[in-house]
């Protein structure tokens, strides 16, 4: 397999909205390696969900290209190569924790056996297990967005992309949960970008790209 | 602040908003027509039984009254239109000797019509052969002495000797009995039987021949006037029974005992009532449930957005709106759906109406108030529930563990079942009528109890699929999952537990399905019963699609290798119809030939004593000799089964009546073309060899397709040289029954009942699953956003409403053949007969199947074309 997991080559999103062109991202170039830990870092609607929506495959680029040489296809990243967590809540309401976290095996093809034993064993490792029965409104916000991390995880995916994901809890929290994910991501050997505004998480990321009003500068 | 509100709900709501205009409109729609329906129904039911009446009044003259005085009461009563002088004078007989035989009758009645009388009441005298001038013999009255045109009749007066009169036509009398009615009875008296022997002649004719009569024997005549008032009446039976009853009881006031008035339009008035009553209450069983599905669907269409809304008013409430602001914004949209629906309801009447029933000015400003009203409730009540009773954290809440209703845990369901099932078994083995009205008697009622059954029965079946489908998802979570294996494969498991945490929607949406599947169901197959009852009613009068009826001397049997030959014709039977005297009651004689009578015209069970035609027949079939008889002659004459009766039938040789034996073998409620009274059946071929002549007066036929006008026609050509035939067929029946509640069209109403129970059909499917699964439109864009790819996001889509349809279908189906059975039963007393079984309109059912799978295809087809669309912007929320 590639080291290179994602590389986008002069990319850029353009949206219509309300019958003017807005630009999204302009021109960006950058390259995703195996294992690598990157900040996203810029103020808000500066176009850092949207570069992470491309590098995920859920959007395509209006002009540029990216690839997945890892990977190969666009539609072989989710859920097995590449996940997402969100800032906001995103578990499915309808469905438990552990039903939530073992989803992604089961979109994978893996046997309701075999995913719920992965996704129980998921819930351990980032000690969540006392949750497995809880729907997701009788969840804290940390618990939640810890249960989001678990989901994204628990096929180990070679690149983990979260937009903002402690953007909504308080500090001891946060900082919590990111030991928790950076911990099991060492294990794992996940790449993460981490969309963020918080200095002290993007502290924590060996590189440092940087959005403002489309504009991506990457800096090591 | 509320003009921004509306623009954000035309903007973001306007699937919600339209689907809860529709509702309310077709809530108003539906109760229009019901409304119209019912109004216009009534009106045709009063003019079709005043057109139906030969003579409105016979006023009868007591002796010494002064003619010119009463016809100045009438004329100052009412505007009549029509008035003629009828003289009746009892005869001890009839006479007519030629070739060496002399045949004698009875008594019977001499009658002098004022001239012009054949033409102002054209429906009291049919001429059969011969011309209207001169002496006219009654049928039965040329049957019984073998007479013909240009015979010298013999009429033996009372007290005075016989005089001679030439033969210049023979007649028939279609309401013979009330023309010979004994005026001035209490009602509820036992009707008289009309005079068997009768010769009608011109007014001059019977004064030279009667006037002296009258002066020997003044008891032996008497004199009427037969009058047709204006019909300028109003529409409603009740109201115009009042006014003429109430203008015949103003003139024999005015008269002051000079006479006395045979009221036979207020009599037929009276027997319109009650059908009209009858048609009333049809149409509410059949529409409101229909109208009640409207509302529950509008209720469901705006309680669809309930969990945006708590979102949308838990933000509101966060920010310090109170209750009343809250409420006011959710009044502007109630707002918005009630003027919207109503106009759309008014515009869909309009569309079906066509001018069709006439405009109902009081049910369309009844049905707009019930939409306006179901509209503000349909919004505003959920929205004041949420602001009231939850919190702001409950508010947000979208799923959950909620425990059983209080209804569930006090198996109210099940209760309303067993309630429903002993109310039904009462009504129907009680012989209980819906309608009660008493013959002669102008005050009705309507048992409203009877409603209960089909009621409770609605109610309870609804609350108990709620149940059993709760269950089932709650608890059977592994069942569903292996049931949707099929369809969501390794994602089965998850769906299942999903419609688990939803089970409320689920079910709800279960229920409405099965409720519109219901009433279509039922509306469908009650519609198809009654259409086909009516044609046996129709039948049962006619004879058969179409019926040659003759005389003896020229039948149509003679004719009926030419009547088998025209094209279309797929059988025709001939069938004897003479008389017979029970004791002394003369009696209409049918001889069949049992083993083909069947190919021609239906043989209900209802038409005999046992319900078992076939076994009737057979009886027929193993004793030559066997007989038919009613079930009043059996009581008359404390028959049983294989006793020996003697009857005298009409020797066609001799034409003198001679006994014939005949064994009792069953009773006969009805048969085609027979009297409503009493009757006989026997075999064909017996009668022909007892009265020496196979001749048969009659000839069924039955006809392929919709041929039957042309089948009359040519039946009428090759007939047309046979002195006295006559044609009649089907449409004519069904024309000519039209006041009696088995002829009312219900096809207008129950047609568009039909195309609303598909509108709800499809509704309760996809428009339900569409407004639901845009609710959660953010739930598909998580889903998509971890990865599911289109096909098992449609496996999410297909599970939920391949479970919705099938379950609310297979529920709806069941409920709605029970509930039309239930219908037929409670309502006996519009089927006349009672029909043996359902008639199941498959083709319609079918339809109601592909629309509810089409529109379902449809809805889950849009939505994941929608959510693919939407996930980007769904995804920005998150």
């Amino acid at each position: 397999m590639s080291d290179v997991l994602a590389e986008a080559q002069n990319v850029s999103r353009t949206y219509r909205v309300g019958g003017q062109d807005v630009v999204a991202l302009a021109d960006a170039s950058v390259r995703i390696e195996a294992s690598a830990r990157v900040a996203l870092l810029g103020p808000s609607g500066s176009g850092k969900s949207t570069l992470l929506q491309l590098l995920g495959g859920i959007d395509a680029p209006t002009t540029g290209t990216i690839r997945w040489p890892a990977f190969g296809a666009a539609d072989a990243l989710r859920p097995k190569n590449v996940a997402f967590v969100f800032q906001n809540q995103s578990l499915l309401a309808p469905l438990t924790v552990i039903e939530n976290v073992e989803l992604p095996l089961l979109l994978e093809g893996q046997s309701q056996a075999h995913a719920r034993a992965s996704a129980a064993k998921m819930l351990e490792t980032i000690e969540l297990a006392g949750l497995a029965d809880k729907l997701p409104e009788e969840l804290s916000g940390g618990q939640a967005q810890r249960v989001a991390f678990a989901r994204a995880l628990v096929g180990r995916p070679p690149l983990l992309l979260a937009d903002e994901p402690t953007g909504q809890l308080d500090r001891p929290t946060a900082d919590r949960l990111l030991d928790a994910v950076l911990h099991f991501l060492d294990d794992s050997g996940t790449a993460l970008v981490i969309a963020t505004h918080d200095r002290d998480v993007a502290a924590r990321m060996s590189q440092r790209w940087t959005m403002e009003h489309g504009v991506l500068q990457v800096a090591s | 602040m509320i003009f921004v509100w509306l623009r954000g709900l035309f903007r973001t709501r306007s699937g919600r908003l339209a689907g809860a205009i529709v509702g309310v409109a077709l809530t108003i729609a539906l109760l229009a027509a019901i409304g119209s329906f019912v109004s216009s129904s009534s009106a045709r039911m009063t003019s079709q039984a005043i057109a139906g009446v030969a003579v409105d009044w016979q006023v009868q003259l007591n002796p010494g009254a002064d003619p010119k005085a009463i016809v100045r009461a009438i004329g100052k009563a009412t505007a009549y239109t029509s008035l003629k002088r009828v003289w009746y004078a009892s005869v001890s007989g009839f006479e007519l000797s030629q070739k060496g035989s002399t045949q004698t009758t009875g008594a019977g009645k001499a009658v002098g019509l004022q001239d012009g009388y054949f033409t102002t009441f054209p429906r009291e005298v049919r001429r059969l052969i011969g011309s209207h001038s001169g002496a006219l013999l009654f049928q039965q009255t040329a049957a019984n002495l073998h007479a013909n045109v240009g015979d010298m009749v013999t009429i033996r007066r009372v007290g005075l000797s016989p005089v001679r009169v030439r033969v210049a036509g023979i007649v028939a009398m279609p309401d013979i009995d009330s023309f010979f009615q004994a005026v001035g009875l209490p009602p509820g008296s036992a009707p008289q039987a009309p005079p068997d022997n009768v010769v009608l002649m011109p007014e001059s004719q019977w004064h030279a021949l009667f006037d002296k009569q009258r002066t020997v024997r003044p008891d032996s005549v008497r004199e009427q006037f037969h009058v047709r008032i204006s019909h300028r009446l109003p529409s409603d039976p009740s109201a115009a029974y009042a006014a003429v009853a109430g203008a015949a009881k103003n003139v024999e006031a005015r008269i002051a005992g000079s006479g006395i008035i045979g009221d036979n339009l207020a009599a037929k008035l009276l027997g319109t009532q009650a059908d009209a009553l009858y048609a009333r209450v049809l149409f509410l069983f059949l529409g409101i449930p229909g109208a009640v599905l409207a509302v529950l669907l509008t209720f469901a269409v705006a309680a669809s957005g309930s969990v945006r809304r708590s979102h949308e008013q838990a933000l509101l409430r966060v920010r310090g709106a109170s209750t009343g602001q809250l409420l006011g914004l959710s009044g502007v949209e109630a707002l918005v759906v009630a003027l919207g629906g109503v106009v759309l309801g008014l515009i869909l009447h309009a569309a079906l109406d066509g001018g069709r029933f006439g405009g109902a000015p009081s049910w369309l400003i009844f049905a707009s108030c019930i939409g306006f009203i179901v509209a503000l409730l349909a919004v505003l009540v959920p929205a004041w529930q949420q602001a009231r009773s939850t919190t702001v954290a409950q508010a947000r809440a979208t799923v959950g563990r909620a425990a059983a209703p209080l209804w569930e845990r006090l198996y109210l369901d099940v209760i309303l079942l067993i309630v429903a099932i002993l109310v039904f078994w009462r009504t129907a083995s009680t012989g209980y009528q819906v309608v009660l009205a008493p013959e002669g008697v102008p005050q009705t009622s309507v048992h409203y109890e009877a409603f209960l059954a089909p009621l409770l029965l609605w109610i309870g079946a609804g609350l108990l699929t709620v149940r059993i489908w709760r269950f089932i998802v709650t608890r059977g979570r592994g069942v569903v999952a292996a049931a949707l294996r099929g369809l969501a494969a390794q994602l089965a498991g998850v769906v299942a537990a999903s419609l688990d945490r939803q089970h409320g929607a689920v079910t709800r949406a279960i229920l409405l399905v099965g409720l519109a599947f219901a009433f279509g169901v039922s509306t469908a197959v009650f519609n198809a019963t009654y259409n086909a009852q009516s044609r046996v009613d129709a039948q049962l009068t006619t004879g058969a699609d179409v019926t040659v009826s003759g005389l003896t001397g020229a039948p149509p049997s003679s004719k009926l290798a030419q009547l088998r030959a025209i094209p279309h014709v797929a059988a025709a039977v001939a069938m004897q119809h003479r008389y017979a005297y029970v004791g002394s009651d003369l009696q209409d004689l049918y001889g069949i030939d049992p083993r083909t009578i069947g190919s021609a015209t239906p043989m209900s069970d209802a038409f005999f004593g046992n319900n078992d035609s076939q076994k009737a027949l057979a009886a027929l079939i193993g004793h030559r000799d066997g007989v038919l008889v009613s079930e009043e002659t059996v009581q008359t004459y404390q028959l049983k089964l294989g006793d020996r009766l003697t009857l005298r039938l009409q020797d066609v040789r001799t034409h003198r009546y001679v006994p014939v034996s005949f064994v009792f073998v069953g009773v006969s409620r009805e048969f085609p073309t027979a009297p409503k009274d009493s009757f006989l059946i026997a075999n064909m071929s017996y009668v022909a060899a007892k009265t020496h002549s196979n001749a048969a007066e009659d000839v069924l036929i039955r006809v392929d397709g919709n041929a039957v006008a042309g089948v009359r026609t040519a039946a009428q050509k090759v007939v047309a040289t046979l002195p006295g035939a006559t044609v009649t067929d089907i449409l004519q029946s069904q024309r000519k029954i039209g006041s009696s509640l088995t002829a009312i069209d219900l096809h207008g109403l129950t047609a568009i009942e039909l195309i609303f129970a598909v509108v709800f059909v499809a509704a309760s499917t996809g428009l339900l699953l569409a407004l639901g699964f845009s609710e959660r439109l953010r739930t598909f864009a998580i889903l998509a956003a971890i990865g599911t790819k289109d096909r098992q996001l449609g496996a999410f889509l297909w599970s939920e409403a391949g479970l919705v349809v099938s379950a609310g279908g297979a529920f709806g189906i069941v409920l709605g053949f029970l509930i039309a059975q239930m219908l037929v039963k409670v309502l006996t007393g519009v089927f006349d007969p009672p029909p043996a079984a359902l008639t199941v309109p498959w083709a319609y059912l079918g339809g109601l199947v592909i629309a509810a799978l089409v529109s379902t295809a449809i809805a889950v087809s849009i939505l994941l074309k929608v959510t693919k669309g939407a996930v980007l912007g769904a995804l920005r929320g998150l």
